[in-house]
């Protein structure tokens, strides 16, 4: 049954079309390129989240260092506004996230790259316990994975495999991203752009054997140092509980690098 | 009155010209072939690189054809080895520097390949591959190089001549193969459209008939 429902999700992935891949940085999935030692970027990526329990935003300051070429540290500070359909309302810190990344893997040629990523996403208890997966779980938890990603002037892909893990192990999660983009104009620099976004999300929670395939259409513009962008989430295929349901996710994010 | 104005105005100019000449005559020219910028925030993280070297100047860098050009002043002696610890630093792979110093002399990154064998041994092919641009240059004589028995093969982009010299094992049938591999059309050997046609906008060269 899982088997059968990776598979679908990867039909449906593989059959967008590589005629479509363009590079780019992907919006809610992640990517391997890293901008050089001594690097910072700060972002925000506030996601607005509709689903059967109520309205739910998670507005993190995410600021990330690079001290060498191929490694990345990261600290996601998220502020959380919770709107319950049965009453419960309010607004906490959520989940305090830890990131590290190491490029172990490059491969250069002119006009195009391929790079891999081992990543780890250290999640702390700081949020309340709301049961709201990436949001707030009031838990400790901790995610591996690695990114993979292939960038040229005519293609671009962008992919991460990875699980997390949680003490208890209700929410254990096998997850894979992937994300691939049209850009509207020709990329040049300086940088000047404008993409267009098609990124999936596979989550199969393998303790409650419960699966979750999102679909985000996003758009980026880009020029200089400043990035700002907004995507649209709602999901393909949904077999979890009732009240855990989606119905769609609203992503908002800048992101500044110096 | 007039004419007094007009004078004064040239002299200023011709000073501004002078002066800007007199700059470029204190400045080493670089030009970087560099791999791996797929994006425009790849060579958003190399010009940052770049601009910790103090001095630098009038960076410029071509998305299609991975080529970064600079100015540097040259009382410091910029090497070409440090240019491309700094390319790697920024995460990117170096291909070729090559520099213009201040004083008119060259200096290029070593391009030939060691081979077990007498130079005596060594014989040179010279013949027509079409192309365009620096990237055509680069890709060209990368797929020449990697062939057994070649020491060095060098595209000249006004000419269209690419010059290897080889063992005498390595035909010239051979070269044009690998090269119309790569997408180059030769006199004899034709590249595949579909090759060529994913060739960058600016490789896109007049197809020989």
């Amino acid at each position: 049954m899982h088997y059968t429902k990776w598979c679908m999700g990867l039909l449906i992935l593989l059959g967008c079309g590589f005629d479509s891949f363009a590079q780019g940085p992907p919006i809610t999935a992640d990517k391997p390129i890293m901008l050089g030692a001594n690097s910072w970027v700060i972002k925000t990526l506030t996601e607005i989240r509709n689903t059967n329990e109520g309205t739910f935003v998670k507005a993190p300051l995410m600021v990330h260092y690079l001290p060498t070429a191929n490694t990345l540290i990261g600290v996601h500070l998220p502020y959380v506004h919770f709107n319950f359909d049965d009453g419960r309302q309010g607004q906490s810190l959520g989940d305090i996230e830890l990131l590290a990344k190491y490029q172990f893997y490059r491969k250069d040629q002119m006009g195009k790259t391929f790079r891999l990523v081992a990543k780890t996403l250290q999640v702390l208890p700081t949020g309340d316990p709301l049961n709201l997966m990436d949001i707030s779980m009031g838990t400790y938890q901790s995610y591996v994975s690695v990114v993979a990603g292939y960038e040229s002037l005519k293609y671009g892909i962008s992919n991460e495999l990875g699980y997390n893990l949680q003490p208890s192990g209700e929410m254990d999660e096998l997850r894979y991203k992937l994300g691939f983009g049209l850009p509207l104009t020709k990329p040049a620099y300086p940088v000047n752009k404008l993409n267009l976004y098609f990124e999936y999300q596979s989550s199969w929670f393998t303790d409650i054997d419960e699966y979750m395939l999102l679909y985000a259409q996003g758009i980026q513009y880009a020029k200089g140092q400043l990035t700002v962008e907004a995507a649209v989430q709602f999901p393909l295929i949904q077999t979890i509980s009732e009240e855990r349901k989606r119905n769609v996710s609203v992503f908002l994010g800048t992101r500044y690098i110096f | 009155m007039k004419n007094i104005i007009v004078i004064f105005i040239t002299i200023f100019l011709f000073g501004i010209h002078n002066n800007v000449n007199a700059q470029s005559e204190t400045m080493d020219k670089f030009t970087v072939q560099v791999d791996g910028l797929g994006c425009p925030f790849c060579a958003y993280g190399l010009e940052k690189k770049f601009k910790e070297l103090k001095g630098i100047k009038e960076v410029k860098i071509e998305m299609e054809t991975g080529v970064m050009d600079f100015s540097y002043p040259g009382e410091k002696g910029l090497s070409i080895q440090r240019v491309e610890q700094q390319v790697e630093k920024a995460g990117y792979t170096p291909v070729r520097v090559s520099v213009k110093r201040m004083d008119g002399s060259m200096e290029t990154t070593e391009q030939e390949k060691p081979l077990d064998i007498a130079d005596a041994e060594l014989h040179n092919i010279k013949f027509f591959v079409a192309g365009n641009c620096d990237m055509c240059k680069a890709r060209i004589e990368k797929v020449a190089i990697k062939l057994d028995g070649v020491q060095s093969a060098i595209w000249d982009k006004e000419t269209k001549q690419l010059t290897v010299k080889a063992s005498s094992s390595v035909q010239k049938e051979d070269l044009e193969k690998a090269v119309a591999l790569a997408g180059h059309d030769t006199k004899s050997v034709k590249a595949k459209s579909a090759t060529y046609r994913n060739l960058p906008g600016c490789c896109q060269y007049e197809r020989v008939q």
